[in-house]
Order: structure tokens, then C-alpha cells, then sequence
């Protein structure tokens, strides 16, 4: 590990996806340390969301790679990418609705890492709904959740598959501003305790204050890639957000 | 620790009532078999139901039906061999047809995937329809080989000539799917198919290898849906491609898995015991022409009314008893 500390963990090179020839992403290159919160923010339909999808195995890049740990991961499907260690949680919440709070959690312990069965899922799959904030709603079926609580489970049960790295999508989108300060909390608890950590927002705020570096991606292409303050900083940036271009809408005015 | 203990009861007062009483009613012939084929279709219901459980809905189980009837039917003409032999190797016919399957339709979803297993019964049904050199065609084969008679001991049972011989075999054959079927619901593996049931792609991204536990739920389903054909045409002691490739072989198991309860271990068996026999006994003599439309209407007023089937009904009943 120790040798590992200053190596990549995730390194997207060359990344290029096309919808219909509408261009979503066009020649994406970053990368993230291990250990750190690497923050990507970008206006609505910037294509954050694609750019983990391809990440997570779900949609195919037209070209580009995608390393994890050095290891080319680009055509593998999503359940082997979960094996290697990269877990994510989703912009829309897809819990399995029938199922328990904790049923849920239960499925990521179960069959996240195949090498490592844990002795006690059901107190392990206990405690992060906890870490969460879903205690006393462990019995709930996952359906009749809010959508809040349906995103925190997403993040319970990403967690119970044991990542090394863990894709967080949209993770302020929604939260009243106490729930946005537990969520800085657990993420930069998440990354103390030696997680890797993918985020993305549209809304500045919280990727900005919790991130060790940040990358800015408008219409596809990454404009800047560096500290939060100097992002924010960089001319572009401000002209994604502030709309001087037309057919952008602020980040605010989005839902 | 009560809930736990007469979910178990109550299967085992079932199962015992069923292998009871013939001793008391020795000679009802009609009876033994309406339940033996009850018995056997409840296991063609589970069948259906574990590839179900995986969340693909099939509308052509009779393929997998038929190529096990013909396997085994035409095993047995030609080389002679025991049907105890044919059997088990005839299914591997169905069963290998449901291995392409997975292979072939491997992306469909939902509608798709139905229209397609519904065509795929014509290409084994034609193919047998017109090579009549080997299949018999569209005649079909007769004087099949009845099963064989074993021997216990003392005991004789006369699988090949005695319906109550072919009722203890039946019960025991759908005792056994019902062990299946519970696997498939509570062990990590029933698990996995009900998470991608609920929701592929969840499923996929916490490290649910979903196809490959699709693939084998469909093995699975598969070669128990070709042993009930092969058993059938030795029950029967003849088929032909109209018969067991027919539309209503791959429409009732759906139906009787729906109407009982798809969820809960003892549905899909609860729904036979109960619609076949209602349908032959009360119906048939009622309706000898029109009562296979018994089941158009069961599954027209269970997706409507109770979409859960029945047998949760039944659950809640026992617990209001209980408390
Ligand atoms: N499956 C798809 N088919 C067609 N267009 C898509 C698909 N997925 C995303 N897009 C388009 O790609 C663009 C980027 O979307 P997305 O990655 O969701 O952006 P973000 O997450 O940054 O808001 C949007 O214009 C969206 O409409
Ligand atoms: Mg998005």
C-alpha cells in the first residue's frame, strides 16, 4: 500500500462519447490520486453523469481508456468493476424497492468483493445505514423511502461493496443545508479513513468546500483542472456558470 | 420462533395429507390422476417460475417442453434404452435449447424478450414437424416406452400401468422442485436473481454478475421444464409437435405460478393444486368444450385483483388465525 499511496488511482485517458453525433464528451483526460476527494463540477449536461457511467462499465466510451490502480478496466462489465473496487452511488436513486433499508445494504455486502466474506453483513450492512443517517429505518421497504433517504442509501449500500474508490453522483442535489453538512462530514471522514472519492455537482458549494482538487467540464471538455480556489478563479468557469453563453442556464435556477 | 415454525408446519401437514390419502380412499382412480397431473404441473409452474425469478417473463417454455419429449421419445424408440435412462438425458434437449437462449437474447428486456421466446417454439416444433425420416413429423410418435416398474423390497411399484404408482411418483417429483424452488428464493444465489429482478442495473454495480446467474437460473428452469416433458411422453405414451409445443404448455405454468404467487416458496405449487383440479373435475364435466378458458379468466382477474396471487392471501389468514 505504502507504494501504492503516491500512485493513480483512476486514470481516464482520451475519453469520447457520442449520443445520436451529439458530442457529450470529447477527449476527456484526469486523474485522480488515491486518497484524495477529487471534485468534478460542471452545469447540467455537462456530462458528469456519462463520464461515470463509462467509469462504472454501464455505457461505452467511443474511445479513450479508463486505468484503475494501472489496470485497464475500459470494456469490463459493471459487476467486475464493482469486484476491483469502484462503487458508486446513483445520480437518480435505484434502490431495490421491494426490498428492506437493510436488505439492500445486505446485496452490496454480499456480493460486492467475493474474496471477503464478512462474518456479520447484517451488523456491518446495520452500521452504515447509521453512518448514513437511516438508523430506525433498517425494516422500511427501500420503495416507500423519500428521495433522500433513498440517496443515502445509495451511499450505504455503494459503501457495503467495500470500494476503494467511490463515485458520488450529484451528492448536494436536494439537500436542505443541514443535510449538506453531514454529507461534507462523511465524505471527508470517508476520505480520512483511506477512500478515494469521485464527486460531482452542479452546484458549487459543497464539491468546492469539501474537494482536494477539482476539474471544471463544460459542454464535454475539461476547461481547468486544479485547487477549488483556483478553479473557481478561471475566466471559463465563470462563463459556464454565469451564462454568458447562450442556452445555459445558472446552476441555481436548475432543480 | 412460532412464524418460523408453522411456515414449516403447514408445508408438511400439506405434503402429508398428500402422500396420506390414498391409503384411506385405495381405489379413485379419476383421482389419482387429477393429482398426479396436478403434482406435475406444479412442477412445470416452478420450472417456469425460477427462470421467472431472474425477472424475464417467458412465453415459450414449450419449446424446452417438447425438445425433452422428443429427446427422451425418440432415445427410447431407437436405441431401446430404459425411459430411468432417457429421462434425465432427453431434458438435456430443453436444456441446452435454454443455454442459447441465454446466449441469444442475452439483451432483450420485458416485451422483447417474451415475443422472442414465444417465436422460438416454431423453429424445434418445424423442424420436427418435417423431418419426418427421423421425428415422425407432424404423426408424432407412438407406443412410446411406458416407465419402468421398481421394485422395493416387498414393494412393487408399477410406475408403467398403476395411477397411484404414477401419483407417488409425481408428488415426490414435485416435492423435490419445491426443495428447488425455495433454493432459488432464499439462498445468496435466490438472492442475486431477485436484486436483478428489482433492479438490473443496481444489481450489476454492486457486483451481481447478472448474466451469468440469469444463464444458470435458466439452466436450471430449462432442464426441469425438459424432464417434464420427457416424463410426459412416457406418461402419455405418445406425442406429437402440436401437442407438446403447444401454446397452452408455455402459457400455464405462468399462469398458475401468477394465480398462486410467484414470490412465496409455495406458490407456484399452490396455484396447480388448486386451478387443475378445479378445472378437471368441476369444469370439465361442466364445460368439456369451453373450460380451458378457465385460465384465461383466472389470470385476466388475478392480475386485476390480486397481482400478488393468492397465496399471500392465504399468509395473512394464518396470521390473523394465529394471533
Ligand atoms: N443515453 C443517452 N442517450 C442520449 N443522450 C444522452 C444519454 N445520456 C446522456 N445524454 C445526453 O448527454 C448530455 C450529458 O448528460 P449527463 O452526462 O447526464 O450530464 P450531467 O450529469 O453533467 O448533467 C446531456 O445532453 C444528455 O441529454
Ligand atoms: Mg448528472
Amino acid at each position: 500500500m505504502a507504494a501504492k499511496a503516491a500512485s493513480n488511482c483512476l486514470e481516464l485517458r482520451h475519453i469520447s462519447k457520442s449520443f445520436q453525433e451529439r458530442r457529450v464528451l470529447a477527449d476527456v483526460s484526469l486523474v485522480v490520486r488515491e486518497g484524495e476527494i477529487f471534485g468534478l463540477i460542471g452545469p447540467n449536461g455537462a456530462g458528469k453523469t456519462t463520464l461515470f457511467n463509462i467509469i462504472t462499465g454501464l455505457v461505452r466510451a467511443d474511445e479513450g481508456q479508463v486505468l484503475f490502480h494501472g489496470q485497464d478496466i475500459t470494456h469490463w462489465p459493471p459487476p467486475r468493476i464493482c469486484h476491483a473496487g469502484i462503487a458508486r452511488a446513483l445520480q437518480l436513486p435505484a434502490p431495490f424497492p421491494e426490498m428492506t433499508g437493510l436488505e439492500n445494504v445486505l446485496i452490496g455486502c454480499w456480493f460486492g468483493k467475493r474474496q471477503a466474506a464478512a462474518p456479520d453483513s447484517e451488523a456491518q450492512a446495520r452500521e452504515l445505514l447509521a453512518r448514513v443517517g437511516l438508523q430506525g429505518k433498517e425494516e422500511v421497504p427501500a420503495g416507500q423511502l423519500n428521495l433522500i433517504d433513498k440517496r443515502r442509501l445509495e451511499v450505504a449500500r455503494a459503501l457495503a461493496t467495500r470500494p476503494h474508490l467511490l463515485l458520488l453522483d450529484e451528492i448536494a442535489a436536494g439537500l436542505s443545508p443541514a443535510a449538506v453538512k453531514q454529507t461534507a462530514e462523511l465524505v471527508t471522514a470517508l476520505r480520512d479513513q483511506g477512500l478515494t472519492l469521485l464527486v460531482t455537482d452542479h452546484y458549487l458549494n459543497l464539491t468546492l468546500q469539501v474537494s482536494d482538487r477539482v476539474a471544471a467540464l463544460d459542454q464535454g471538455e475539461i476547461i481547468t483542472v486544479g485547487s477549488p480556489r483556483e478553479v473557481v478563479r478561471h475566466p471559463e468557469v465563470a462563463s459556464a456558470y454565469l451564462g454568458t453563453r447562450e442556452a445555459k442556464t445558472l446552476p441555481e435556477a436548475a432543480p | 420462533m412460532f412464524r418460523f415454525r408453522l411456515s414449516l408446519v403447514l408445508p408438511l401437514a400439506a405434503a402429508l395429507v398428500l402422500a396420506l390419502w390414498p391409503l384411506v380412499w385405495a381405489e379413485a382412480d379419476l383421482y389419482f390422476q387429477v393429482f398426479g397431473m396436478a403434482c406435475f404441473y406444479g412442477v412445470l409452474a416452478v420450472a417456469w417460475n425460477i427462470y421467472a425469478l431472474s425477472g424475464a417473463i417467458s412465453l415459450g417454455h414449450a419449446a424446452f417442453f417438447g425438445l425433452g419429449a422428443y429427446g427422451s421419445a425418440l432415445m427410447s424408440c431407437y436405441l431401446q434404452w430404459s425411459p430411468a435412462v432417457t429421462v434425465p438425458l432427453g431434458a438435456v434437449a430443453g436444456a441446452a435449447y435454454g443455454v442459447l437462449w441465454g446466449l441469444l437474447f442475452k439483451n432483450l428486456r420485458g416485451v422483447y424478450l417474451g415475443l422472442a421466446t414465444l417465436a422460438s417454439v416454431e423453429i424445434p416444433k418445424v423442424i420436427i414437424d418435417n423431418w419426418s425420416s427421423f421425428t415422425f413429423g407432424s404423426l408424432g410418435v407412438v407406443g412410446i416406452a411406458p416407465l419402468p416398474d421398481l421394485r422395493l423390497g416387498g414393494l412393487e411399484l408399477a410406475f408403467g400401468t398403476s395411477l397411484k404408482a404414477q401419483y407417488y411418483l409425481l408428488l415426490l417429483f414435485l416435492a423435490l422442485a419445491g426443495l428447488v424452488h425455495r433454493y432459488s428464493l432464499v439462498s445468496r444465489w435466490g438472492w442475486a436473481l431477485r436484486a436483478m429482478r428489482e433492479n438490473e442495473t443496481a444489481a450489476a454495480m454492486l457486483g451481481v454478475e447478472v448474466f451469468r446467474h440469469r444463464l444458470q437460473a435458466l439452466l436450471l428452469s430449462s432442464y426441469l421444464t425438459g424432464l417434464c416433458g420427457a416424463l410426459y411422453a412416457h406418461l402419455l405414451g405418445l406425442i406429437e409437435p402440436a401437442l407438446v409445443f403447444s401454446l397452452h404448455i408455455s402459457a400455464l405454468p405462468l399462469v398458475l405460478s401468477i394465480f398462486g404467487g410467484r414470490f412465496l416458496t409455495w406458490g407456484p405449487i399452490l396455484g396447480a393444486l388448486i386451478l387443475y383440479p378445479l378445472d378437471q373435475l368441476l369444469l370439465q364435466p361442466q364445460f368439456p368444450t369451453g373450460h380451458a378458458a378457465l385460465y384465461g379468466l383466472v389470470i385476466v382477474l388475478t392480475i386485476l385483483f390480486c397481482p400478488q396471487g393468492v397465496a399471500p392471501w392465504l399468509r395473512k389468514l394464518r396470521q390473523i388465525a394465529w394471533n
